[in-house]
């Protein structure tokens, strides 16, 4: 008995000394780590839209399963666009994208992760995802894209949920669709 | 259904061993005859059930006081503890599986699919139920291969291999071959 | 200890005991991120670190350590190490933490650091420890780049990201999925376990 505690004293005064080090550790590197997090979420929505303030808008999403969040860009006090992030079912499992809608169009799709098939479609992906840019935010336009070749399923996860941010432009944002060609 | 679709996405499409590359030690270990190696998926999936459900509450309790770069540390001695459970209770309950499986109990530990689990539940963001039914889940499908693939061995000890490919290169590239078949699951979900 | 020894327990690691080919120790890793080659080097050198600091630890603290709770005195020394270098590579490598993702934390259950700590570390001075630690981790290293280094030319055709190979290749794109992992590992190893056995057998003519 004696023994067993005197184990469990010695292997708590391990696990303690590292716990200091670790808090040490993070000490030094929370900063930088939250700097990084923060730089990727605004990288994503610059390259989608533009480099702007970004705020979060409060509002019921249940009616839109792939969306996660919709932010509003500001310049000033001029609101310039919205920036939707979603996450849709692909091949291999969840793609999160942003898209960027400013007058009335589409200003960017961007791929931030996926689990897709590694490798396939990766040279496709670009210019697939730059057939997005400039049409008219509307459901239809969205889900008219060309798909990839040998990745159905990932180009219609990606389709979908464009047109879902489309949609809730329209529906809840009241933003008027852009005319065909007037971009 | 979205717990279904857990289950067979964890099992079948996100393979732990075939497609996500984890638990590979026991998968080549433990695989030269098919009753150790259900032994084997057995405690394995036992003990990835509970790690689940445990350090979901140690998770939550991290998350409270704003430790989170605990996890890793925290999620292994949990797991290490448990698998002395299975240990102890494989002993007295079964000595011919304990002797069986022999040194790659106490490895369960080392077995990646048990963290990479419990991991994953967090990156998810799953809750209680999805977490352990993801666990479960993936743990069934470590089962699957395992079991899958002492079969083949079994079947490769007996075939006439060059000296050169007996062994690991072998059984790896029967992995491979396992592999392109289970990747037709992907899209099943 | 002589430098001739401590070089011996370096090359050991490397060559002879090499983790990857000769002991087939930590097949996870080696397997799930070598699909490109930066990978390959940044999770060798990740490993290499922790390996080196943990077997040093661990043999400073062999004495303190009682027989009994070593498993888990192990096991808090090596979570340890690992999450530093999780954070630091959070901190200051964000790309490679992101591709590399679970497989950082899952440095902590690595069979070569657990296996180096049980039998080598374990049982012999700081010094040695030490060599032993950057042998294993280098072997490792150069092992799973070499193995990334085949994966990224035959499956994208390129290495370290620059194109290598010529215009008119078409990339095979099962090289880098799961099944190729598997294939071309079990390739590497019936080669390097052929020309071992070659060399051994020259070995028995010459005498």
């Amino acid at each position: 008995m004696r023994e067993t505690i005197h184990l469990a004293v010695r292997l708590m005064l391990f696990a303690l000394v590292a716990a200091i080090l670790l808090a040490v550790v993070n000490a030094v590197t929370a900063e930088p780590i939250a700097r990084n997090d923060q730089a990727k979420v605004n990288a994503a929505r610059a390259q989608v839209l533009g480099d702007y303030t970004f705020t979060e808008l409060e509002g019921d999403l249940s009616e839109y399963s792939e969306i996660l969040g919709v932010y509003r860009a500001t310049e000033g006090d001029q609101t310039v666009g919205y920036v939707y992030e979603l996450k849709s079912k692909g091949y291999g499992g969840q793609i999160s994208l942003s898209v960027g809608i400013r007058d009335g169009a589409i200003s960017g799709v961007r791929i931030s992760t996926h689990s897709e098939t590694k490798g396939l479609g990766t040279s496709a992906e670009a210019p697939f995802l730059e057939q997005f840019t400039g049409l008219p935010a509307s459901e239809e336009s969205a889900l008219g894209v060309d798909a990839m070749s040998g990745a159905t399923v990932s180009s219609n996860a990606v389709k979908t949920a464009v047109a879902q941010a489309c949609r809730h432009a329209e529906e809840i944002l009241g933003l008027s669709i852009a005319k065909e060609g007037s971009v | 259904m979205n717990l279904i679709l857990i289950l067979i996405g964890a099992m079948l499409v996100n393979n732990f061993v075939l497609n996500k590359f984890m638990g590979i030690c026991p998968f080549l270990g433990v695989s030269k005859k098919t009753e150790t190696a259900f032994g084997m998926g057995m405690a394995v999936t036992f003990v990835i059930t509970v790690a689940s459900l445990v350090t979901y509450f140690v998770r939550q309790l991290l998350v409270r006081f704003g430790l989170e770069y605990l996890q890793t540390i925290a999620f292994i001695l949990v797991i290490a503890v448990l698998v002395q459970v299975v240990e102890l209770a494989l002993r007295k309950m079964s000595y011919s599986l304990y002797q069986a499986l022999g040194v790659y109990l106490p490895l369960i530990t080392t077995n990646c699919a048990v963290l990479g689990a419990t991991i994953l539940n967090v990156d998810n963001g799953y809750n209680l139920i999805e977490s352990v039914v993801s666990g479960f889940g993936g743990a069934l499908g470590f089962t699957l291969a395992i079991v899958l693939f002492s079969g083949i061995r079994e079947k490769m000890a007996l075939s006439d291999l060059p000296e050169w490919m007996k062994g690991f290169p072998g059984a790896l590239i029967a992995a491979g071959l396992m592999s392109v078949a289970f990747s037709g699951f992907a899209g099943l979900i | 200890m002589s430098f001739k020894e401590l070089r011996a327990i370096l090359l050991n690691g490397i060559l002879n005991e090499n983790p990857t080919f000769r002991l087939v120790l930590g097949m996870c890793p080696t397997l799930a991120i070598t699909y490109q080659a930066s990978n390959g080097i940044g999770m060798g050198l990740a490993t290499t670190f922790v390996l080196v600091f943990s077997n040093l630890v661990i043999s400073l603290l062999r004495n303190l350590i009682p027989e009994k709770i070593r498993i888990p005195s192990f096991i808090i020394i090596i979570a340890t190490f690992v999450t530093i270098v999780e954070m630091v590579m959070h901190a200051f490598v964000p790309d490679l933490y992101d591709t590399l993702g679970v497989f950082i934390s899952l440095i902590v259950v690595n069979c070569i650091i657990f296996a180096r700590a049980e039998s080598f570390a374990f049982k012999n001075p700081p010094l040695p420890s030490i060599m032993d630690g950057l042998g294993m981790g280098l072997g490792f290293t150069l092992a799973i780049t070499l193995l990334s280094c085949i994966r990224e030319l035959l499956g994208s055709g390129t290495i370290f990201g620059s194109q290598i190979m010529p215009e008119w290749f078409e990339p095979m794109g099962i090289v880098i999925q799961p099944a190729g992992g598997f294939i071309i590992l079990g390739l590497l190893l019936a080669t390097v376990t052929g020309l071992s056995a070659r060399a051994q057998r020259r070995k028995e003519a010459a005498k």
